[in-house]
């Protein structure tokens, strides 16, 4: 009962929370945008039209048009669909990796412990960008290895802090009474451990997200992303830069695009923060 | 007491957190080489108290009416400027975990050269000789060590003295010590309880001794004044508290004290039943009420006034319906 | 303490070393589970049998793996990293000449981030929950979600584009001239102010922790202003925790460096090792990715050792005992 009510007031809080709200109505319509751009782009994100080169911001081309004449508008819209993707998919498969194993190394310690706790210490401040270039050159080009390379980076973080918090619960007296009753370690992670993992992991997912789309398209800038013509933000920057002073928008579109996604998830993962009140500690 | 000779004087403070109250109507003075011990449980208001004279409430505290003076002059409101130099000059100060109370960057020498540069301009040299007489004072004897220690090198029986010599470089001719030993062991608190005696002796000092425990307070003071709730309840001399303790929270109180000096527990060390109300719920009547075995329906709903007991005005008083007319 | 900073240095040196062994070894065998032969990558699809054999026999592609890594270690320790694929220049070489003009940028931006990020940091949290705060609050928001290659092509088209104040692109030699810093500012501000952002907001953070201490108030209470309590003591106890985020900083630094040269066309290491990836030129790459992880390493042992300057706490091994 009373369990029930706390849940509700805290549902209720982050509904109150502007920053959630207003981040959430901004993912959503991202989302929806970039899904269903098939619909909403007025034209196809490959169609080059030579007679359009640079044309400026218009009716035909509503946020102008790039230097092959392809509307920047639809290539937007769809490159977001690779940005969401690869940031969604990155933070998924570091919260199914990191969490577990970093929850196990708290809960079980000992050699386990120890061993993953140097693998984390080794790889946590490592440059996106070395991960990035010997994945990509091991895995070849392609979506899956710019996910894999992203979620190299992010999985440490997530199970350094569910080891740190797997390490707090595991020494709370109910923990012992779950052994007495002859739980196994198994059920008592599963049951006990993981879910005081659970607000943690969600304000670090949404940060985790933003930061999975900055690296994302910062490889694609380099030219490590996935190769031409699929559209993506970093990439369509990069190859604006040589026309930039003839046609800023080229440019100005697609950074303003990074911009805004990443500044939705940092936003909601800043209001969740404020709403489970947990301590600036992580990235 | 005449008002005349009355080093610091606080009178009628309140103190609101948030638009509750945590302080109502406290007043106390002392005199010159005079100890005034203020005693309650933790939660009382005896900080508060002592942080309001010097104007360091934490964020959303108000103080809402009263008056706070040293040798007449008045401290609430002061500017902050005049404010820093009564802060460690006229009035020194020492809390409880000397350990947490020290910069831990910073080397015991330069924490405590910063009050002697402030409130006497001492530097170089002689600020160091100063810096080896202080010492000696408090009964550090390494001084070479001690002047070049952090603070987790000492242990807390050193922090504090340390402590002391940092209040005491401003020259103070008031010491407010919040709880000084509450953190350390038998043995070293009743060293620095010791020493602080010596030191109000030897220098004058007037002293406000705060702390929880009654025994701590009883066998060092000239007065004692019993905190409630944020309301003094009870003000005695020291040596008649004991004996002629007229609040009955005093008398739980002392109670629940083991082993008070000279006096043995009447029964098996006894807890006082219930506890604090939560600062700023609403007191209706007297706060001890609920807590009180002498309680009468009366108790909760009358605030009961000060009662003066004796001709000598705040110093034999209490708070309490038994002693005010109609009872 | 002398001798602590010492024997930390010691340690920490010694286990940079360690990782940069690992590292390099991780790196050679990954490169050999690439899919493919490299050096019919190189020729292409019409070679002649005998050239190939004698590029295999010459990069030792002819020997098995194990010896191979001897090999490769022994040269290393050499100061060799062998030839280029593509231009045979010496990689130790091209990369020492690389090397400076990466780190002056790092250094720059630390000089950009490090200040700035520190002090809005430190006027934020002394306006805690007032408009200065929340205005802080938003804009490092902001700050954090840029990527340094949109933060740089936006002054470009500010500084250079518009009113041509400072170059857009390019590079020039090392000198204490207007000519080659003029070429800097702007990929400095493009690698260091996102990360100002993020070190503003761990300032601030760890500033409002240190505020509710009892050592502060101890302080106030011995008549110091709130301004001196603030700049004597606050702000070095709230730089502690900063200094050792400060570590994982550099890695962003070391990667955003690789960027904003791209972005520039700043002949660094990235620029490099980005060429050298493009065109499967092995020996480059492993060149490039064991010098990033130097600086980087590097970077991690200087970063300790401010950490044990300022807090005498620590004797050796900060991890262990920050815990």
């Amino acid at each position: 009962m009373s369990n029930a009510r706390a849940r509700a007031s805290l549902s209720r809080r982050i509904w109150n929370n502007a920053k959630i709200r207003y981040s959430c109505f901004l993912i959503l319509a991202l989302l929806l945008v970039t899904v269903g751009a098939g619909l909403i782009a007025p034209h196809t994100y490959d169609a080059i039209d030579a007679a359009a080169s640079y044309a400026a911001p218009g009716s035909n081309y509503l946020l102008g048009a790039d230097a092959l004449g392809r509307d920047v508008l639809s290539r937007v819209l769809y490159g977001g669909r690779l940005s969401l993707a690869v940031g969604l998919l990155a933070t998924l498969v570091a919260v199914l990796i990191g969490v577990p194993i970093g929850a196990f190394a708290g809960y079980v310690g000992g050699v386990a412990d120890w061993v993953i706790s140097r693998v984390v210490d080794l790889l946590l401040p490592f440059p996106v960008i070395l991960l990035a270039i010997v994945t990509k050159m091991v895995l070849g080009d392609g979506l899956l290895s710019v996910v894999i390379a992203i979620s190299l980076v992010l999985t440490p973080f997530f199970a350094r802090m569910s080891r740190a918090k797997a390490l707090s619960v595991a020494q709370l007296p109910f923990i012992e009474a779950a052994k007495g009753s002859g739980l196994g370690s198994g059920r008592i992670m599963a049951m006990h451990v993981l879910p005081h993992c659970f607000q943690p992991v969600l304000i670090m997912a949404a940060l985790s997200v933003a930061f999975a789309i900055l690296a994302e398209a910062s490889l694609s800038f380099l030219g490590l992303g996935l190769p031409p013509p699929a559209p993506s933000w970093g990439s369509d920057l990069q190859s604006a830069m040589s026309g930039f002073q003839l046609a800023p928008w080229t440019v100005l579109v697609p950074g303003t695009a990074i911009t805004l996604a990443v500044l939705a998830f940092n936003f909601l993962g800043d209001g969740l923060r404020d709403v489970f009140d947990i301590g600036e500690r992580f990235l | 007491m005449s008002t005349r000779d009355e080093l610091l004087a606080v009178k009628g403070l309140g103190v609101n957190i948030a638009g509750a109250t945590v302080l109502d109507g406290v007043s106390l003075a002392i005199r010159p080489g005079e100890a005034l011990g203020l005693v309650g449980e933790s939660g009382c208001g005896k900080s508060m108290t002592s942080l309001a004279i010097l104007g360091l409430l934490p964020r959303g505290a108000k103080v809402t009416s009263g008056s706070v003076t040293l040798r007449g002059e008045e401290l609430l409101g002061a500017g902050e400027d005049a404010l820093c130099r009564v802060r460690g000059g006229a009035i020194g100060m020492i809390f409880q975990e000397p350990g947490a109370c020290l910069d831990p960057v910073m080397r015991i020498g330069r924490q405590i050269g910063e009050s002697l540069e402030i409130h006497r301009g001492l530097k170089g040299a002689a600020q160091d000789a100063e810096l080896r007489k202080l010492l000696a004072e408090v009964g550090l004897t390494d001084a070479e060590r001690v002047l070049r220690a952090y603070p987790h090198e000492l242990s807390g029986g050193m922090q504090q003295r340390a402590m002391i010599a940092m209040a005491l470089a401003g020259e103070p001719v008031v010491l407010i010590a919040d709880e000084p030993t509450t953190a350390l062991d038998a043995r070293i608190a009743s060293q620095i309880l010791d020493l602080l005696d010596r030191l109000r002796r030897e220098r004058g000092l007037a002293l406000l001794l705060i702390s929880h425990d009654l025994a701590v307070i009883g066998g060092r003071c000239d007065r004692v004044m019993v905190m409630y709730a944020g309301r003094l309840v009870e003000a005695a001399p020291a040596e008649r508290i004991f004996s002629e303790a007229r609040h009955p929270y005093t008398a739980a109180l002392i109670e629940a004290s083991p082993g008070i000096a000279g006096v043995a527990p009447k029964s098996a060390l006894r807890d006082i039943p219930g506890q604090l109300p939560a600062p700023g719920s609403v007191m209706e009547g007297c706060a001890f009420a609920p807590r009180c075995s002498l309680a009468r329906p009366a108790c909760s709903t009358r605030v009961p006034r000060w009662s003066a007991l004796a001709d000598r005005g705040n110093e034999r008083g209490v708070r309490c319906l038994q002693y005010e007319e109609g009872w | 303490m002398r001798n602590a900073l010492f024997l930390t240095a010691l340690s920490r040196i010694a286990t940079a070393v360690a990782t940069l062994l690992v590292v390099a070894a991780v790196v050679f065998f990954l490169m050999r589970l690439i899919p493919g032969d490299p050096v019919l990558n190189w020729l292409g699809s019409n070679y002649d049998k005998a050239d190939y054999d004698r590029l295999k026999a010459f990069y030792g592609l002819d020997l098995p793996v194990g010896q191979q890594f001897f090999v490769w270690v022994q040269r290393l320790f050499q100061g060799d990293l062998g030839s280029s694929v593509l231009t045979n220049l010496s990689v130790v070489e091209e990369l020492l000449r690389r090397i400076p003009v990466t780190v002056e940028l790092i250094v720059l931006a630390l000089l950009v981030a490090l200040p700035v990020g520190i002090g809005a940091g430190i006027w934020a949290a002394w306006r805690y929950g007032r408009p200065t705060d929340h205005a802080l609050l938003t804009a490092t928001l902001l700050g954090i979600s840029l990527p340094e290659f949109f933060v740089g092509a936006l002054l470009m088209l500010a500084f250079s584009l518009e009113w041509r104040l400072l170059p857009a692109t390019g590079f020039s030699r090392f000198a204490w001239s207007w000519e080659h810093f003029s070429h800097l500012v702007l990929p400095a501000l493009a690698l260091g102010l996102p990360r100002a952002a993020v070190i503003c907001r761990l300032m601030r953070g760890s500033l409002l922790e240190v505020f509710g201490r009892p050592f502060i108030r101890a302080s106030l209470a011995k008549g110091l202003s709130r301004k001196a309590t603030l700049f004597v003591h606050a702000v070095r106890n709230a730089l502690i925790p900063v200094v050792t985020v400060i570590g994982l900083q550099i890695g962003y630094l070391v990667a955003g460096a690789v960027v904003v040269e791209k972005l520039f066309v700043i002949p660094g290491v990235g620029a490099y090792g980005l060429n050298a990836v493009f065109a499967r030129d092995y020996p480059s790459v492993q060149g490039f990715i064991l010098v990033v992880a130097t600086i980087f390493l590097v970077a991690n042992v200087i970063v300790d050792l401010l950490y044990v300057w300022l807090d005498p706490r620590i004797r050796i091994g900060p991890r262990t005992a920050a815990a």
